[in-house]
């Protein structure tokens, strides 16, 4: 298994990086990590024309924080954010979701853009995203947009970033004292790639956010059981609690593209996810807890 | 592909200068060579396995400037100005050497194809975590797969090396204080 031929193009800063995309056709990439890219290739499932290796971008490198807002450059790896005092101290629900995502061999190379941009179904960071929510940077050569994480994630393996436009950086809103959050998962290993999973963001305002990946082809918002998460007794695992939940999560699915594979089905998926729900949303209710005490 | 000249075929050849295992080499090699094929065969350093060749089995793990990556996605030309060390290069290294030791004390290999990964992967463990639990030494080698299923023995390994180790500081901290 080896890669098609592709045209090579180190860059050594963004902008550079943009004009070489401008220059290329539209079937360039920006290779980052390649730990989502590479395996494609290998196996001739992408063949991209040519890559422009954002490696040497040291002004994409920086983790920056500033005016409520922690940005990664597209060139951070994953082990970088997971292991950063302001990430694992004011953003600690994408800490864990670093952590979760995929192995050490694999996060040391692998960039925080990097997965965004993918946007594998079951990747972590994206409904962590959504939930939190963060915005996506994305530059083209002469302009810049601003996407919010909920718009940017289409379908499996699609986002909105058009043909000569990187994601350059996310950022992330940090999260003030007192929010609680909650990440809860499942898979056939551990660091694999999730079957379904779940993220809670929990605002001190009374706003819950939760996204649920692994189960539909996108990130998915679930506007019913975050409306309902306020109501729900602070003791997380009463079966009246898990029927509640496991009613207000099949209104969100209604009508729902279920993922139904082999690996797990549609039915199990949404069984899962309502467990996993109750447990996240008892975790983020325990964390807002202690925040407050503290 | 070392008995094609490099010039044939006048493919995008780069001229990649690295440093594997301290030595520094210049070669000729096409954008879309894998690291692990330019260890393998270019430089007929086969101790690094290919298994998947898509990244899951972690047979194929080396250290990029120090930190573990899968050398099956990782292109040649991006270990460039960079240090690469394979599991031949590991040598003297204390942590490495226990880790052997252990491995064979243990008898944590049986076909031993998945070994230099393991290894490569435990090394980093350890210098990280040196006296880690059972949990975080499963976790930390999550990556790796044995298909001879033998992880019983590798994590037991991994754990004597750890406790072996720590033995040796402190003694050598005995020594010390003695002193």
């Amino acid at each position: 298994m080896r890669p098609a031929s592709f045209r090579h193009h180190p860059a050594r800063s963004v902008d550079e990086a943009l004009t070489l995309l401008a220059s290329e056709d539209e079937d360039a990439r920006i290779l980052a990590g390649g730990q989502s890219l590479v395996p494609l290739m290998n196996l001739r499932m992408a063949q991209p024309s040519a890559l422009i290796d954002i490696n040497g971008c040291d002004d994409l490198g920086r983790i920056d924080e500033a005016g409520g807002w922690i940005e990664f450059g597209a060139r951070v790896r994953q082990r970088e954010g997971e292991l950063s005092t302001a990430v694992r101290a004011r953003l600690p629900m994408v800490a864990a979701a670093l952590e979760l995502n995929g192995h050490p061999a694999t996060r040391h190379r692998g960039t925080i853009c990097g997965t965004l941009a993918h946007a594998d179904p079951s990747a972590e960071l994206p409904a962590v995203a959504v939930a939190l929510g963060a915005e996506m940077v994305l530059r083209r050569q002469g302009a810049c947009r601003i996407v919010p994480a909920e718009a940017f994630f289409l379908g499996a393996l699609e986002t909105c970033i058009e043909p000569g436009e990187m994601l350059a950086a996310v950022r992330f809103p940090v999260q003030p004292a007192r929010a609680g959050w909650g990440l809860a998962e499942t898979g056939l290993r551990r660091h694999d790639l999730a079957l379904a999973g779940i993220a809670v963001a929990m605002l001190p305002a009374g706003v819950t956010r939760i996204c649920a990946f692994g189960i539909t082809p996108e990130p998915l918002r679930l506007p019913t059981l975050e409306a309902a998460a306020d109501d729900l007794p602070r003791s997380g695992g009463t079966p009246a609690t898990q029927a509640r939940i496991a009613e207000a999560l099949a209104a969100d699915l209604e009508g729902a593209d279920l993922v139904d594979t082999l690996h797990a089905s549609a039915r199990y998926r949404q069984q899962v996810t309502a467990t996993l729900a109750a447990r996240a949303l008892a975790d983020a209710r325990q964390r807002a807890s202690q925040e407050t005490a503290t | 592909m070392t008995d094609t000249p490099p010039d044939a075929n006048a493919a995008d050849r780069r001229l990649l200068r690295t440093t594997v295992n301290g030595i520094a080499r210049q070669e000729l090699v096409e954008p879309r060579m894998l690291l692990s094929d330019f260890l393998r065969r270019t430089l007929h350093l086969t101790g690094t396995h290919v298994g998947c060749a898509h990244g899951v089995c972690g047979c194929c793990t080396v250290l990029v400037d120090g930190a573990t990556a899968r050398a099956c996605l990782t292109f040649a030309v991006q270990v460039q100005d960079r240090e690469v060390q394979s599991v031949e290069g590991l040598g003297e290294d204390p942590i490495a050497a226990a880790l052997r030791a252990s491995f064979h004390e243990c008898h944590a290999l049986q076909c031993g194809y998945c070994t230099p990964g393991f290894l490569m992967a435990a090394r980093q463990l350890l210098s990280e975590t040196p006296e880690p639990d059972e949990e975080t030494i499963r976790v930390a080698l999550s990556g790796n797969i044995c298909r001879c299923t033998g992880y019983v023995n590798i994590v037991r390994a991994v754990r004597h090396a750890a406790d072996s180790l720590a033995a040796a500081r402190d003694q050598q901290q005995g020594l010390s204080d003695a002193r």
